[in-house]
């Protein structure tokens, strides 16, 4: 491979034939050349590539993440060369056995290498196993500074360390101490190296790896750099006060002012340690940093004086001005770029080095690159690798490009040193091809130049930031114009989506009632699961941002309780529905991950509106937040409110809820995965412009995404239950993982992968099933990708993978292809995905079947996929814009330009006032809630009619109004063409333009057309039963809908559409020149609004009335039963005492109480059977009180007199005030007054007890209930045999025995039935007689 | 009727020393002129439950009650006519009615010697008559008619007052033209969680859009609140999503504000005042009602114009001072307060618009006291 490489720049091999080699599709073919015995496989010759520019360029890059790739642990040189080429070889084989856990993006703890007696050499190698094995954090951070192989033990300096002495070789003594701060220097993390060390490659001898391990533990190390001389090295003294060599725990990089930028081991935290955006690191900030800001530009000088080794005077000098001159600049410039950790100068260097005036950068001019022909050649490998979809991960490569042109090596040595000290070396391979950022500059742009297209797909804002570059409109402008072309027209713009606001699951009689469980305990139960599962999603919402808020230890009791019970009353499915539809509804929209920026007052956003709203929101990421680059590789993550989805289902840990949750997500991914999506009509498909689909295209293209995006989310948890059981933090050993392996591969997976993929290739639905796989297969544990199924499954993606690339013209589109090439580029890097897997030859035989069998109608070929669903799949695409936002803000910093950061969006208005905004979002939110508690059918069908009417619209225009415009402008060019003979083709234009200008029209005909048909269809499609309120809003929702979405197809459609249907009339009528053109038959309305014509809707049914019913004309103004009863009890209180005789009623106001009482009873409208009895039986008690004489009127004309003035004047008595309640009882209202309250003995005995005038209204009163025939005689006599008989308490007995005695003896039987007679004769004597 | 939590606190400590009788409403009333009786009942009342729930361990020990009925009965004996079971009960600051039942249910044990049912022991407060010891009956009478916050009849009362307003709620949605399930349907339709209303179209009131009302015939207290929070109004939004809570007479301002932690506190002026039926409820919307607004009644600020177009016939739920205290992104609830939904319509047309990442997802909201302005009409 070496050789290979090492032949072509020599020129040895021709270019174009290792290019060809590398295109060629044979897979197994290997490219023999001159030397005989070198036969290559590509999959050896692929990483040796990746790892050899890596290499050469890790000096430049500073900035961003390390892009290791993931190459393979496997495949070793199958022949060696002598000299540097062999030791280069060894070297990549090293850091091919090394990479296990280092060469890849480690999120996850480093895997083991294979084989022990790999073990201590990937530690060694690859500081990265180290670092994020015992410093880093890990998961979260994002990268943890993957380091490539390292190139670096053929270096010849090093750095002293602890490791160093522990174990003292022979190597390590040859270093003399003069050397040894060059070393440092030049040097961080280098092993120590002889001559011969370099031949034991990547195995090293076990003290350097001992001491590689060391450093990259330490969180620190950098690489060393080719040195020039090669002299024998003792060890420095150790220097426990110097931070270089023993930095505090966890610190920072090994830094310090003089040692050189180091890319090799790249310090996580950064996010944390330095609020102020700089993706790398730095080597001029001290270990001791902290998080609030470093003093600006002291730590340096401290560096140095903490510094116990020698050094030089003529170091120390350049420092002093170093530190001057960033002191005069921060003095300039108070910007926190100016003291940039990332761009530092290097001094010290070397000693000769000049300081330049600016320390930042030198400013890469495309003059100085050196060895151009070579980079030109390692160019176009390189990008032959990425367009063949060599290369793991495209973007992966991509992202490596950008940091090339974004570096900022700082290398002042003078120019010709530079080049005689690269060009002294023999050996084409130890060139340093990337070492000086010309160089560097000078590679990227020519890759990007090759693939613009990969690059022009990227976003509009990093299109502008590319096309803005400095460096690249000074290396290739043509590169810089066909940027900012591109730049126009992407249309990707990352705009917020809406997420529905309502975040619960609606009870929906249909599946919720009691009809759906089986016992009513069931069904209490889940009511109460259900609000106690929102009560933890609230409580996690509130709190889950918390310092030292636990999942497990705050809900884990609640959850684990709440699954007990759901598993004693049998409900796991119900809930599986509940939490499967609330996981829906939360995380489906692409905006999973703004929770974290939601801490802003709700209020107040909510005020923005829309608009505002976004633009809030990214401004104040961009505030808050700092550029945290953390390459294109993410590792699988639960962003948002998945989080809490997880930790529930990890938390619980109940197996029949994972179960019916498999059960459940396994059946609607399938089901989602056999969604059709319809092609669009064979007509549009000239595939030039992507945008100008038909309208059903667009929604095609909609329902699309919103189906991948619910089939990734579901294959997401899918994954993540079903390897759940299997998770293990570290990667097991050899021996567990054969026997899981063993044991696993016996039982069924949940999902068949390996069928769905291949049933997928054959019916070209890739672009749906893969995505969503990728999702699936990212949750897998260390030994799924090891089970046969799973294995199978990566092979044959990996195969699609190699079969998409990009540049080549098949019926995929290219926007499909990307979003496949990127998610399976991404899920190549996982780490739980062995690196293995990609250099391998093994699953060749498949793709052979599969890419036999042909289905021309498969979704791979329809433009499904767009920038906006790209970029949501792929959120780590946005990378590429903060990497080079980035590298703008410091270098306008360093230019004192301003930072300009925020691109002023404004366009999108349309005309309307924003303050109005606010009152749409109101609408739309309206319209979301409107739906939330109505039947799901209901909004299917309004969506349904609304897409059809809509389209029905669209068609109508260009039937009717289009056809009319063409044939007025075929009118309007006869007659010009006749008159005079102008110019055809000016009067084509101006026709044209004013047909334009009409065509505007069309707008206001198609909201007409909306308005007209929706309403009808909906009516015939709804229930009959729909209520009228409800029908009518789902018209008028409908009618917004198909305007909607009519209107914005025709607004940016019918200017085209117009121009294309003149254009062929135009040019027909030119070719026959007088033939009449008949219009294309007439709009073909769909069926739906077809069936609205055939008949009218029946009025939805009337709310049922009220059942009871007021007498007629009742207003219903009489006083509220609540306040009568008030007054009544009020009354009767008074009456019980004890009372002020203040207190007493006058009749009159008795009387009126009475009629607000008669009033009220007889309005039934605020009356219920309770306040009715209530109150009725408060008139009966008042009677009693009165009859009794306990409740005496007061006469309103005496102040505080109390009399009973029972004929006097105008005053009502209390007999009239009887009278009225014997009145009121008469009426129907009152029929079931408790009037036998009237005889119990309680009252008769009070009776009994008063005066003589009581008794009579007493009498009175009985005989006007007799009168009325509200009680008949027999009632009234039972009740007073009942009172004779009454066996009483003794002492109370002897007193009512008297007085009913007395009653007897006044009034004997038979007098009594006289009187009673009597009373029934006249009443007019009895009242005399009172 | 809003008041502060410090206004709240200071009626509720100024009511410790009442004691539940038909005199204390006149103390209070004369003490706060400007609230509502209603609501000072109301706050009375919910202070007076707290203050037996704390007490209540302490009479209902056996030989307290049996020393209170000894002492009842030699009282009665030399006074027969005397309110002696009244004052006892002021005396021990315990609730009249409370009292009359524990009296009762001791003499009912003396007559029947077991344990008295409850039906029987409820009847006979109920209708004292039935009691055959008329000094007794007259006592128990005495008790549970001048007890103004136990009783069957005070019982009553709430309960009309809850079933009056009820309807009250369901005329002014009615009269609106809004769409509605009212409790009973939602039962027949098998709803678990029933709130007294869904609306089958959502409104909005204020801006933020709401599902279901709940009406409470009650001042909200923070007490009272958290508890039909807990056993209510999550429940309702977790079905339902965002709804409304009419506390009718009044409720603190500052209710569950915990909830809205990083609130502006700007956000929390009042809106605007408006359209209050004045001549009926003057007393009890006191001097926060004036209509200040220069819009008038009947205009809506921005922000709760509802589309005409959208929702014909339907309109805004409107009222004053709604200011929701909102919760990130599920806001959630509350402060509301004072009177008079009242809905209109705009002519606003409906333009395309972005949908919006909402903040308030959902929310209750509390408001109090409507008016009932079908009355004065």
């Amino acid at each position: 491979m070496a050789a290979l490489l090492e032949s072509v720049l020599l020129r040895k091999v021709d270019v174009d034939k290792v290019v060809d080699w590398l295109k060629s599709v044979q897979e197994g073919e290997k490219l023999s050349f001159s030397e005989p015995q070198l036969a290559i496989q590509k999959q050896e010759f692929v990483p040796f590539l990746l790892n050899f520019l890596r290499e050469q360029s890790s000096d430049a890059l500073t900035n961003g993440p390390a892009t290791p790739a993931k190459t393979p642990s496997r495949p070793r040189p199958p022949a060696q060369t002598q000299g540097f080429s062999d030791k280069t070889s060894c070297r990549s084989a090293g850091s091919g056995l090394g990479s296990r856990g280092a060469s890849r993006v480690q999120l996850f703890s480093p895997a083991a290498s294979a084989s022990p007696g790999n073990e201590s050499d990937a530690v060694g190698q690859s500081g990265v196993g180290g670092v994020s094995a015992f410093c880093s954090p890990p998961w979260s951070t994002g990268w943890s500074p993957a380091s490539r192989p390292s190139g670096s033990e053929r270096k010849h300096a090093q750095k002293v360390c602890l490791g160093d002495y522990m174990v003292s070789s022979p190597e390590l003594q040859s270093s003399t101490s003069s050397q040894t701060h060059k070393g440092r220097k030049k040097s961080a993390g280098s092993t120590p190296v002889g001559g011969q060390t370099r031949h034991g490659g990547g195995r090293g001898g076990p003290q350097s790896d001992e001491a590689g391990g060391r450093r990259s533990a330490r969180g620190g190390g950098g690489h060393g750099r080719m040195s020039e001389q090669v002299s024998p090295s003792t060890p420095a003294h150790l220097n426990f006060n110097n931070l270089e060599d023993f930095p505090p725990v966890g610190s920072c990089p090994v830094s310090s002012g003089t040692s050189k930028p180091s890319r090799r081991i790249n310090p996580t935290p950064v996010s944390e340690d330095r609020p102020h955006s700089k993706p790398k690191t730095c080597f001029t900030s001290t270990p001791l940093q902290k998080a609030s800001s470093p003093p600006l530009g002291v730590e340096p000088l401290e560096g140095l004086t903490a510094v116990g080794s020698p050094m030089s005077l003529k170091e120390e000098r350049e420092l002093l001005k170093k530190e001057k001159t960033k002191l005069a600049q921060q003095a300039a410039s108070l910007s926190p770029f100016s003291l940039d950790p990332c761009t530092p100068t290097k001094t010290g260097t070397g000693t000769e080095s000049k300081v330049t005036p600016d320390p930042q950068t030198t400013c890469p001019e495309p003059s100085k690159v050196t060895f151009s022909s070579d980079l030109d050649v390692l160019a176009e490998l390189y990008c032959t690798c990425i367009s063949e979809n060599l290369v793991p991960n495209v973007y992966l490569e991509l992202f490596f490009v950008m940091q090339l042109l974004t570096s900022r090596s700082l290398h002042t040595h003078n120019d010709e040193e530079q080049l005689s000290l690269c060009s002294v070396n023999s050996d084409v391979l130890e060139r340093c091809y990337l070492r000086q950022v010309h160089n560097c500059v000078y590679f990227a742009v020519k890759v990007l130049e090759n693939q613009f297209q990969l690059v022009a797909h990227l976003d509009k804002c990093t299109l502008r930031l590319l096309a803005e570059n400095e460096r690249v409109a000074s290396f290739s402008p043509d590169l810089k114009d066909r940027l900012s072309q591109a730049q126009n027209r992407s249309t990707a713009k990352l705009s917020p989506s809406a997420s529905t606001f309502i975040h619960s699951v609606p009870f929906q009689p249909a599946t919720d009632n009691r009809s759906n469980f089986g016992s009513d305990k069931a069904f209490h139960t889940f009511k109460k699961q259900r609000d106690v599962f929102y009560e933890a999603l609230r409580e996690w919402e509130d709190l889950h941002k918390e310092p030292g808020w636990n999942f497990d230890a705050a809900l884990g009791t609640k959850i684990r309780g709440m699954m007990s019970q759901l598993t004693s009353a049998g409900n796991h499915s119900h809930f599986a529905r509940l939490f499967l539809k609330q996981l829906v509804q939360m995380c489906k929209g692409p905006r999973t991950s703004t929770l974290s920026v939601d801490t802003t007052d709700a209020d107040l956003l909510g005020m923005l509106g829309a608009d505002s709203l976004g633009r809030l929101k990214r401004l104040e990421e961009r505030l808050i937040q700092p550029h945290r680059v953390v390459g294109p590789c993410p590792p699988p993550s639960f962003p948002g409110h998945q989080e809490f989805f997880r930790d529930f289902i990890q938390t619980a840990s109940c197996c029949q809820m994972n179960q019916h949750l498999q059960d459940s997500l396994c059946q609607q991914l399938l089901h989602l995965d056999e969604v059709s999506i319809l092609r669009p009509s064979a007509s549009v498909g000239e595939g030039e412009e992507e945008e100008d689909g038909d309208m059903e295209q667009q929604d095609e293209k909609q329902r699309f995404s919103s189906v991948l995006l619910l089939a990734r989310l579901l294959a997401k948890f899918l994954g993540f239950i079903s390897f759940l059981p299997y998770q293990t933090s570290e990667k097991p050993s050899r021996e567990i993982q054969e026997a899981s392996v063993a044991l696993r591969s016996k039982s069924v997976q949940v999902l068949d992968v390996c069928a769905v993929l291949s049933n997928s290739v054959r019916r070209r639905r890739t672009i749906l099933t893969v995505p969503w796989l990728v999702e699936f297969l990212s949750m897998l544990d260390f030994i799924g990708p090891l089970l046969l199924c799973y294995r199978v499954a990566l092979g044959t993606l990996l195969l699609l993978y190699r079969r998409l690339q990009l540049n080549r013209h098949e019926e995929m589109c290219y926007l499909n292809k990307l979003l496949l090439v990127s998610v399976l580029g991404w899920l190549f890097q996982i780490p739980v995905i062995p690196e293995d897997i990609f250099f391998t030859s093994e699953f060749t035989s498949l793709v052979k079947d599969e890419g036999s069998a042909t289905g021309s109608a498969g979704l791979d070929c329809i433009p499904l996929v767009d920038q906006q669903l790209l970029y949501t799949c792929c959120p780590f695409l946005g990378e590429f814009r903060k990497l080079l936002a980035a590298f703008v803000s410091g270098s306008a910093a360093k230019s004192g330009g301003i930072i300009r950061k925020i691109t002023p969006t404004s366009a999108e208005l349309k005309g309307t006032p924003t303050a109005n905004r606010s009152q749409q979002k109101l609408q739309v939110d309206l319209e979301q809630a409107f739906f939330h508690n109505q039947p799901p059918s209901l909004r299917r069908t309004v969506e349904f009619v609304a897409e059809r009417v809509g389209s029905n619209a669209v068609k109508h225009i260009k039937a009717t109004l289009v056809q009319e415009l063409v044939q007025r402008g075929e009118k309007m060019l006869r007659d010009g063409l006749q008159s005079s003979n102008a110019n055809s083709s000016k009067l084509n234009d101006s026709i044209c333009a004013q047909l334009c200008d009409v065509g505007l029209e069309a707008l206001a005909k198609a909201t007409r057309f909306c308005d007209d048909k929706s309403p009808d269809a909906i009516r015939i499609l709804l229930p009959v039963e729909t209520t009228a309120p409800v029908l009518s809003t789902s018209e008028n929702i409908t009618k917004r809908l198909a305007a909607e979405k009519a209107c914005s197809w025709l607004s940016a459609n019918i200017t085209a559409l117009i121009r294309r249907e003149w254009k062929s009339r135009y040019d027909r009528v030119k070719k026959a020149l007088g033939g009449p053109v008949a219009p294309d038959s007439v709009d073909t309305d769909s069926a739906v609004v077809e069936l609205v014509r055939q008949g009218q809707m029946n009025t939805p049914r009337k709310k049922q009335e009220r059942a009871m019913s007021c007498p007629p004309l009742c207003k219903h103004n009489a006083s509220l039963p609540s306040d009568v009863l008030i007054e009544i009890k009020e009354m009767l209180s008074i009456a019980a005492g004890p009372r002020t005789d203040e207190e007493l009623p006058t009749g009159p106001q008795l009387t009126a109480l009475l009629q607000r009482v008669t009033n009220t009873l007889e309005c039934r409208k605020f009356l219920t059977a309770v306040s009715e009895q209530m109150l009725q039986n408060c008139t009966v008690l008042l009677a009693c009180k009165l009859v009794s004489g306990e409740l005496p009127l007061r006469s309103s004309s005496r102040r505080g007199g109390v009399a009973v003035d029972p004929g006097a004047g105008s005053e009502p008595s209390v007999s009239d005030v009887l009278e009225q309640l014997a009145e009121l009882w008469e009426r129907g209202c009152c029929s079931s007054a408790p009037l036998h309250q009237l005889f119990t003995p309680l009252t008769v005995a009070a009776v009994l007890k008063a005066s003589d005038t009581e008794k009579k209204n007493y009498l009175f009163l009985v005989r006007k209930l007799v009168d009325k025939g509200i009680l008949n005689k027999e009632e009234v006599e039972s009740y007073w045999r009942k009172l004779t008989d009454l066996t009483l308490p003794a002492e109370l007995m002897e007193n009512f025995q008297l007085q009913s005695q007395s009653i007897k003896l006044s009034l004997p039987l038979a007098e009594m039935q006289s009187c009673l007679d009597m009373l029934q004769v006249s009443h007019q004597t009895i009242e005399g007689a009172t | 009727m809003r008041l502060s939590r410090a206004e709240y606190k200071e009626i509720a400590r100024w009511t410790e020393q009442l004691r539940p009788t038909r005199q204390c409403m006149k103390m209070l009333k004369d003490r706060y002129p400007h609230h509502s009786q209603s609501t000072l009942l109301s706050i009375f009342s919910l202070e007076y439950q707290k203050r037996t729930k704390r007490t209540m361990s302490r009479h209902h020990v056996p030989d307290v009650m049996e020393r209170y009925y000894q002492r009842y009965l030699s009282e009665s004996k030399v006074r027969p006519t005397a309110p002696v079971l009244l004052e006892l009960a002021n005396e021990v600051d315990l609730s009249p009615a409370l009292m009359a039942r524990i009296i009762l249910d001791r003499f009912l044990m003396d007559m029947d010697g077991g344990m008295p049912s409850k039906t029987i022991l409820n009847s006979m407060l109920k209708e004292p008559s039935l009691i055959q010891d008329h000094i007794l009956a007259n006592n128990i009478y005495q008790c549970t008619i001048n007890d103004c916050c136990y009783g069957p009849l005070v019982d009553c009362i709430k309960h009309a007052v809850g079933q009056e307003h009820e309807v009250l709620l369901r005329d002014k949605l009615m009269e609106r033209n809004l769409s509605f399930l009212d409790e009973n349907q939602l039962r027949t339709m098998g709803y678990d969680k029933t709130p007294d209303i869904i609306l089958e179209v959502p409104v909005a009131v204020e801006g933020h859009i709401i599902h279901w009302i709940e009406s409470k015939a009650s001042f909200g207290d923070d007490h009272s609140h958290r508890t039909y929070l807990n056993e209510q109004f999550w429940s309702y939004w977790n079905r339902f999503g965002p709804g409304l809570v009419i506390y009718w007479y009044g409720f603190i301002e500052e209710l569950d504000c915990q909830r809205d932690r990083g609130l502006d506190p700007s956000m929390r002026r009042p809106l605007g005042h408006h359209g209050v039926d004045r001549q009926q409820w003057l007393p009890l919307s006191g001097p926060t009602l004036t209509p200040s607004h220069p819009c008038g009644a009947k205009q809506l600020s921005p922000c709760v114009q509802l589309n005409s177009t959208l929702l014909p016939g339907h309109g805004t739920l409107r009222h004053q001072f709604m200011a929701p205290v909102g919760h990130k992104n599920r806001a959630i609830l509350h402060r509301e307060e004072e009177k008079k939904i009242s809905i209109e319509q705009e002519q606003n047309k409906w333009k395309t618009a972005d949908s919006v990442p909402l903040k308030f997802q959902a929310f209750l909201s509390l408001f109090s006291k409507m008016t009932v302005a079908t009355k004065s009409s």
